[in-house]
């Protein structure tokens, strides 16, 4: 019954989340000064066709009219028309989303893959020189903007030894092999970055639950070291580490975005810069609002997972619920 | 070994800092001029760094560019903790139900990182400028400022010294100066440095997609910006700029943590007995 009422007070609040980006989202592109009709039509086109430009494209309506058609649209699976092509939004932005969705979610999951062993032997390892070493390299990690990694990657492997291609991107239902090969260096030039910061997480998380008592308890009854590891340590670092994850996963959008650039993939972001260049405002509100979303769903999702798994906060959230 | 971090990153901050400097009142070329013949030219004594692939004198673009790292740095920063900070204090201070609704407004722009605001401003402004990369970076660092300070706010308020200055008749604004504001002043000063590295990667990013400095301005993110076209020809363009960010940031990182272990005694006494 408390569990439910949390979930229920939960979604609530959640919803309300949604839509006050929706607005924010929504006024900063629409409400700041900058006129898009005159912006297409250039500097020279006169005030009559900028007025006859503003009516076809519906802006010379009141905004309020304008959110309320665009969300309502973007809940019944139709958010308007592109300002340059004419084309539907979600039309030109569907085919989009499997090349930064494998991006993702590839990326994210060789960065667990890479961090949690490197993140578990620094952590184990911290008074000794390979500890230290592996920490180090999770700072320099840190320093490094992606795109730079992206093109240092290509340099090495697609130029000098053309190992890999450098750009471009082929449907995975085309040429399996085609699209893993065009895929490997956007997503380790993405899961390096990515890796970095979590290690840094999970060496702390580690670092914590070695000092705990259960863990020492669990070394003084005569567990080996390395089972108490896995069976206390992976367990109680992964709701730390889970939570980090999904604060990630913004910077995760982001870094796709840079990194579809670097290799030319044709996926959201570049749909999305693209948009921003022609002043396609419709099409670069849509993308920015299910990007945001997502990344609020996800994060809702991994709080409420967390609360649910760990009995201190869901102590904690049924008294604040009361 | 923890001392080191704090000595390498001051070292790391300082280069930058002597760079941007020195661009104040001394650049070898002048960053901008173009000069064809000279175009990719390799390392010598008359271009330290060798030239781009207009021919301008890379060396006097790191200048220029250290001195716009450190000036977006400083701008954004400023705006996440001054925004940021009244407002984790005040949610701190309020009663917990109206603390918790602050906190959760705040926590909504995390869903927004510098980049994605970029975009916004960019696509409703038209153009992209090194102000709106500012304000973008700025407000995206309000929510980790807001949230560092809230905490700290909450465990100052618990201690006893606050309720004998309350009992004694000391109002909230006067409690919030005396003795909020001064005892999570370190936390805040790491988060500072901490966001400072943050505010450079996002502005390397702005200006490498075209939507942060004007493409004249020199900044690092927009020399890799350049050097991408010479991938094959000169891949060593990538080199310079991209490793004075890597400095720059790695830079504000060491000094945070190095911050942190120095100003947190909690931590300090941690550190004998582990």
């Amino acid at each position: 019954m408390r569990v439910a009422s949390t979930i229920a007070r939960e979604l609530l609040i959640f919803a309300a989340t949604l839509l006050v980006t929706s607005l924010i989202i929504f006024m900063v592109v629409n409400l700041l000064p900058g006129d898009v009709a005159g912006t297409i039509l250039g500097p020279n086109a006169d005030a009559s066709s900028i007025a006859a430009l503003r009516t076809t494209m519906g802006l010379d309506r009141p905004w309020p009219l304008r959110y309320l058609e665009w969300i309502g649209g973007l809940l019944t699976g139709d958010a308007g028309r592109s300002a340059l092509s004419g084309q539907p939004v979600l039309a030109l932005i569907g085919p989009k989303l499997a090349v930064t969705g494998w991006l993702v979610t590839l990326g994210m999951a060789l960065a667990i893959v890479i961090a949690v062993p490197v993140g578990i032997a620094a952590a184990l390892r911290r008074k000794h020189l390979d500890g230290l070493i592996w920490a180090g390299l999770s700072q320099l990690g840190m320093a490094v903007p992606a795109f730079l990694a992206g093109m240092l990657l290509v340099v090495v492997f697609a130029v000098q030894l053309s190992w890999l291609p450098a750009n471009g991107y082929v449907r995975l239902a085309e040429d399996p092999g085609g699209w893993a090969r065009h895929l490997v260096l956007p997503v380790v030039s993405l899961a390096i970055v990515q890796s970095a910061v979590l290690v840094r997480y999970v060496r702390s998380a580690f670092i914590d639950v070695l000092g705990e008592d259960y863990f020492r308890t669990a070394r003084a009854v005569g567990w080996r070291f390395g089972s108490a590891v896995l069976r206390h340590g992976l367990r109680n670092a992964s709701l730390q580490v889970l939570t980090v994850l999904g604060l990630q996963l913004a910077t995760l959008f982001v870094g796709a975005i840079v990194i579809e650039n670097v290799f030319v993939l044709p996926g959201l972001g570049s749909l999305l810069l693209s948009s921003v260049n022609q002043r396609d405002l419709p099409v670069v509100q849509t993308i920015v609002m299910i990007q945001v979303a997502l990344v609020l769903v996800i994060n809702g999702v991994v709080d409420l997972v967390a609360r649910l798994a760990d009995p201190r906060l869901r102590a904690e959230a049924t008294e604040a619920g009361a | 070994m923890r001392r080191a971090g704090l000595i390498a990153g001051t070292a790391c901050v300082g280069v930058v800092v002597v760079m941007a400097l020195v661009a104040l009142f001394w650049t070898p070329y002048d960053p901008g001029q173009v000069e064809a013949s000279q175009a990719l030219a390799q390392p010598s004594a008359a271009h330290l760094f060798g030239t781009d692939g207009f021919g301008r004198d890379i060396f006097s673009q790191l200048l220029v560019g250290a001195r716009i790292c450190l000036q977006v740095g400083i701008v954004s920063v400023a705006i996440g903790a001054l925004v940021g900070v009244p407002l984790g204090i005040w949610a701190g201070m309020a009663p917990g139900r109206i603390g918790r609704a602050i906190m959760r407004v705040s926590d909504v722009l995390y869903a927004f990182p510098a980049l994605l605001l970029a975009i916004l401003l960019a696509a409703a402004r038209g153009s992209a400028s090194t102000g709106t990369a500012m304000v973008a970076i700025g407000v995206s660092t309000v929510p980790a400022f807001a949230r560092v300070a809230h905490g700290a706010t909450r465990s100052v308020m618990a201690r006893d010294y606050v309720a004998a200055a309350r009992a004694s008749g000391i109002g909230w604004g006067g409690i919030a100066r005396t003795h909020v504001l001064v005892n999570i002043a370190p936390v805040v000063l790491v988060q500072t440095s901490t966001s400072f590295g943050l505010a450079i990667l996002a502005e390397a990013g702005l200006s490498y997609l075209g939507i942060g400095t004007a493409p004249t301005t020199p900044s690092w993110g927009r020399m890799l910006y350049d050097a991408q076209k010479y991938l094959y020809q000169a891949p060593l363009q990538l080199l310079w700029p991209g490793m004075f960010i890597a400095v720059a940031v790695l830079g504000f990182n060491l000094l945070g943590d190095g911050l942190r272990d120095a100003l947190d005694p909690r931590l300090r006494t941690g550190r004998h007995d582990d």
